[in-house]
C-alpha cells in the first residue's frame, strides 16, 4: 500500500456536559496499512491561542505492532469514554480550550515512518455556557 | 461491531518497546551530531594554527585565509559528505520515533488521568487525581468580617519601583557615556552628527520609558503606603458560576480611600516563548461591577452583595495558559491619587 489509509472518526454528539460520556466510532478503511507500527486513540483537551500549547489526556489507548496488540485492534471500533468535569471548552482572546477525540496511525513505508491524524472536536460545557 | 467499552487495562501499550530490539535513533542522531561538531571544531583549530604559522613565517597573504578555512572545508567535504546524509536520515528516524504528544501526556500521569505536558499546577488543598486538576484554588486566610480573606496578587508597587530604579540607573548610566561623547563632539565641531543621533534615539527612548515607568511605580508605591493595608474578604470561597456572595473591603492606612469601587475581573494569561526568553501576555476579558461609589458612598469599610455571572468560565490553571479571577478595588487617595489592588479568588466549576 502506498497511499495514506482512509481514517474516519465520528462522534455521536458534538456537545457534551461535564461528567458526561463521549460516544463514537472509528474505522481504518481496509484495515491498518502494511507496516503499521501503532494505532493510538485518545480523548484530550488542548489549548490554543497566544500561549504555548498545554495538553491534557483523559483517555488513551494504543495498539502496537511491537507488543502484538495491533492484531487485536477492532476495526471498526466503538468507544464510550467518561468525560471529566473540567476544563470546560473556552473560546477566549488569548486562551482557548478545545476538546477532541484523536486517532493517530503510524506506519512504515520504504524505511520511513509516516502518520495520519484524524481529530473530531466537541465541546464540554455546562448548560449555562452552551 | 467490536466495542472497547470494557476498561481493558492496556497498560503494556504505554510502555516503550524493547530497547534492545532496535537502536535508539535519538541517541544515534545526537552522537552523530556531536562527532560532526567536535570534528569540525578540531579542523577549525588546525586551520587557526596553520593561519598563525603562515603569518609568523611571513608567507604570502593569500595563503592566510586559505590556511584558515581549508581544514574546515576539507573536513566538511570528506567527512560531512558521507556523514550529513546519514545524520539527516537519523534525525528523521528520531522524529518518527518520538512518542506522540498524547502518549507522552498519558505516560506522565497514567491512562485515564488528566495529564499535562509539564509539571502539574499547584492546587492548594487538593490531592493528585482530584476531579479538577486544572482548577487551582486560590489561597485564603480566615477573615475578620467575613469567612475568607483574599490575598493580593501581583508584584507590590515598592518592589516594582526598586527594580525599575535599578534598571533605569543601569541602562541610562551606560547610555550616558555615549551621549556625553556625542555632545562633546558637537561642542568641539559645532556640527550635529545626524547619524549618531539617529543611532542613539531608540536607546534614549527606552531609557526615558524606564524612567517614566519608575516614576509611575513610585507614585503608586507612595499612594499604597498612604492608604495602608487594604483587605478584601468573601463570605464563600470558592464560588461557582451563578453563586451569590458578599464581599467586604476595609483599609488600615492613615489616608482614607475615597470613591471606592469593587469589581469582579477575569483575566487571561498566556505564556509563550519569544526568542530565547519566555513572555506572558495578559488580557482582561470580563469586568463586572460589584460596588459603585455612587450607590455606596465610596468610603471604606464597605460590604456589598454580588453574584458570579452564570455563564462565567471557571478558573483555569495550566502550565502555559491561565484564566484567573480577581476582586479589584479601585479608589482615590486625597481625592486625586488613583489606587488599585487585585485580590485573587477562584471560580469553581461546581
Amino acid at each position: 500500500m502506498t497511499d495514506a489509509p482512509e481514517v474516519r472518526l465520528e462522534l455521536a454528539a458534538r456537545e457534551h456536559r461535564p461528567r458526561g460520556e463521549l460516544a463514537g466510532a472509528f474505522v481504518i478503511a481496509g484495515g491498518p496499512p502494511d507496516g503499521t507500527r501503532s494505532v493510538e486513540f485518545s480523548v484530550l483537551w488542548r489549548t490554543s491561542g497566544k500561549g504555548t500549547e498545554d495538553i491534557g489526556v483523559v483517555h488513551y489507548r494504543a495498539w502496537k505492532a511491537d507488543d502484538g496488540t495491533l492484531a487485536a485492534l477492532p476495526n471498526p471500533s466503538t468507544f464510550a469514554v467518561p468525560l471529566p468535569p473540567t476544563p470546560w471548552s473556552y473560546d477566549g482572546t488569548l486562551v482557548k480550550v478545545h476538546w477532541l477525540a484523536r486517532l493517530r496511525v503510524r506506519w512504515e513505508l520504504l524505511g520511513r515512518t509516516r502518520e495520519v491524524v484524524e481529530d473530531a472536536e466537541f465541546t464540554l460545557a455546562p448548560a449555562a455556557r452552551s | 461491531m467490536p466495542d472497547d467499552r470494557d476498561p481493558d487495562p492496556d497498560t503494556d501499550s504505554l510502555a516503550p518497546s524493547d530497547p534492545a530490539a532496535r537502536p535508539d535513533p535519538v541517541a544515534a542522531a545526537r552522537s552523530g551530531c556531536l562527532k560532526l561538531f567536535v570534528g569540525f571544531l578540531f579542523a577549525d583549530v588546525v586551520g587557526f594554527a596553520l593561519a598563525a604559522w603562515v603569518l609568523i613565517a611571513q608567507g604570502p597573504g593569500w595563503l592566510v585565509p586559505l590556511a584558515f578555512v581549508g581544514p574546515g572545508a576539507m573536513f566538511l567535504l570528506v567527512f560531512g559528505g558521507a556523514e550529513i546524509p546519514r545524520l539527516i536520515r537519523q534525525a528523521r528516524e528520531a522524529v518518527a520515533a518520538t512518542p506522540s504528544p498524547e502518549s507522552a501526556a498519558a505516560v506522565a500521569a497514567g491512562e485515564g488521568v488528566e495529564a499535562g505536558t509539564a509539571a502539574r499546577p499547584r492546587t492548594a488543598g487538593r490531592e493528585a487525581g482530584d476531579a479538577h486538576p486544572t482548577v487551582a484554588v486560590a489561597d485564603t486566610e480566615p477573615g475578620a468580617a467575613l469567612a475568607y480573606r483574599l490575598k493580593p496578587v501581583g508584584v507590590p508597587w515598592g518592589c516594582q519601583f526598586g527594580c525599575l530604579v535599578v534598571a533605569a540607573l543601569f541602562w541610562n548610566g551606560i547610555l550616558s557615556t555615549f551621549v556625553v561623547n556625542v555632545v562633546r563632539g558637537w561642542n568641539r565641531g559645532g556640527l550635529i552628527r545626524w547619524g549618531e543621533l539617529l543611532f542613539l534615539s531608540p536607546f534614549l527612548l527606552v531609557g526615558l520609558a524606564i524612567i517614566a515607568a519608575a516614576l509611575y511605580a513610585g507614585l503608586n508605591w507612595i499612594v499604597s503606603s498612604l492608604v495602608g493595608r487594604v483587605v478584601a474578604e468573601l463570605s464563600d470561597h470558592p464560588l461557582a458560576p451563578g453563586a451569590a456572595g458578599r464581599v467586604h473591603v476595609a483599609q488600615g492606612g492613615i489616608v482614607p480611600l475615597g470613591r471606592v469601587a469593587v469589581w469582579l475581573v477575569c483575566t487571561e494569561e498566556a505564556t509563550y516563548v519569544a526568542g530565547t526568553s519566555k513572555s506572558t501576555a495578559k488580557k482582561e476579558v470580563e469586568k463586572h461591577p460589584v460596588a459603585d461609589p455612587e450607590a455606596t458612598g465610596g468610603s471604606l469599610p464597605l460590604t456589598a452583595e454580588f453574584a458570579v455571572p452564570r455563564d462565567a468560565m471557571h478558573t483555569f490553571h495550566a502550565p502555559n495558559n491561565k484564566i484567573a479571577w480577581t476582586v479589584r478595588v479601585t479608589g482615590r487617595a486625597l481625592g486625586v491619587l488613583p489606587y488599585r489592588a487585585d485580590f485573587g479568588f477562584t471560580v469553581s466549576p461546581e
